[in-house]
């Protein structure tokens, strides 16, 4: 029992520094999934975006191109606006595949971390753990490899993903929306470490 | 059966003889890189627009821009995309002036040899000049009223990145119709100029960030 207590008080220590349930109330959602589905790569289809990464007030800009190859398995290629291929990965349910990238490009750290948020940009079948409310938005906890992943839908539309540890988030994905509810924009923000990716979908 | 039989040889014949790729004799290929070179001293001004396609191997559908460009001698480039995005580049003076959509960037060459070896590119590619530049190989062949100069990166920081770099010249005005950059892994940038003007009066505006 006491050590069950300790458990609990432990668990409530961490939780309560985890400053995405702080406006979150748990609740039963009638119509929650069973498993949560990112609608913008759902399907097998390329999605071309120009990008714009900015890396501690270094910016790079450039053609992204992602390709989910299976349920878990995408590839993504980073070109400038010319054609040349910078980078090239093929990013596995917990790792990657370099495929090819430049000298100045060819830095573990940069293609983990991308290779990371592409993973979670583009999850898909996650089963969902606990459901929230927050105002009108229906917010659904997932998890990903060893990070949680919560989901913000508001009118049946995906608008955020956070990704954090048990204790600090990690990344904030929002999806803006045109007038005419297509995404216009994706905003990858990355909390410990200044870099900023921005995705606008083009034809 | 027979006319048919015989069609089918005629239209393969056709076809074969239309896409083949016949080398240049050592005289041809003297003579075509005099006169690229002579309508390259020409060129003053060339403005035109350009459809750019990449090929992926692992995406269907080539993915495409295009715009328009300006080129003014020596090495005064302005090359502007207006589909499906708005993105401008001046080299100028050792800088790449980028313009996306409205935000302003300068970029100095010189701290990036990369940037400084593609612009090189895109710049020589557009008056021929590039045929000129020692640090490839290069091999020309003759196909259906163009000739294709093959070439072969020698230098590390290219070769890095392109497998070889290809170059349509029309053969009746020396204009370069068409760039082909294959990588390494055998995906390609294809660059085709339409609309070529040859020594157009050009606004100094054109190049301004």
């Amino acid at each position: 029992m006491r050590q069950f207590l300790l458990i609990s008080v432990f668990f409530l220590f961490f939780s309560c520094g985890l400053p995405t349930l702080k406006n979150l109330e748990e609740t039963q959602i009638k119509d929650a999934p069973q498993q949560i589905e990112n609608p913008y790569f759902q399907n097998l289809e390329a999605s071309v975006f120009k990008s714009s990464i900015n890396v501690y007030g270094k910016e790079v800009s450039g053609i992204l191109i992602i390709k989910k190859q299976e349920k878990d398995i995408s590839r993504l290629a980073f070109t400038t606006e010319f054609g040349n291929t910078l980078l090239d990965i093929t990013v596995m349910p917990t790792g990657y595949i370099k495929n090819f990238a430049i000298a100045q490009l060819d830095k573990k750290i940069i293609l983990k971390t991308l290779a990371a948020d592409i993973r979670t940009l583009t999850a898909s079948g996650l089963k969902v753990g606990k459901s929230f409310r927050q105002a009108e938005k229906k917010v659904y906890l997932t998890m990903l490899n060893d990070y949680q992943l919560f989901y913000y839908f508001e009118n049946g539309n995906l608008k955020e993903i956070i990704k954090t540890t048990k204790t600090k988030e990690k990344l904030k994905i929002l999806f803006e929306f045109g007038e005419d509810e297509q995404v216009k924009l994706i905003n990858l923000a990355h909390s410990g470490i200044k870099l900023n990716i921005q995705l606008t979908p083009i034809e | 059966m027979r006319i048919a039989k015989s069609t089918f040889l005629l239209l393969f014949f056709v076809c074969y003889w239309s896409w083949s790729q016949v080398p240049l004799n050592p005289q041809e290929e003297e003579t075509f890189i005099n006169n690229v070179e002579t309508f390259s001293q020409e060129t003053k001004t060339l403005k035109g627009n350009f459809i750019q396609t990449k090929e992926l191997s692992f995406v269907e559908n080539s993915i495409k821009s295009n715009g328009d460009f300006y080129y003014k001698s020596p090495n005064l480039v302005k090359w502007e995309y207006k589909t499906p995005y708005l993105y401008s580049v001046i080299f100028k003076d050792g800088e790449l002036l980028i313009n996306d959509d409205g935000k302003k960037q300068q970029i100095d060459l010189s701290s990036n040899k990369l940037f400084e070896k593609l612009s090189d590119l895109i710049a020589n590619s557009i008056n021929g000049k590039m045929l000129l530049d020692e640090g490839f190989s290069t091999h020309f062949v003759k196909q259906n009223g163009i000739v294709l100069a093959k070439m072969i990166p020698k230098e590390k920081e290219l070769s890095e990145f392109f497998k070889a770099i290809e170059l349509y010249f029309n053969t009746k005005n020396y204009l370069v119709e068409k760039v082909k950059l294959i990588e390494k892994s055998g995906d390609f940038t294809s660059i085709e100029f339409t609309n070529v003007k040859h020594n157009p009066s050009l606004d100094a505006s054109v190049f301004t960030h």
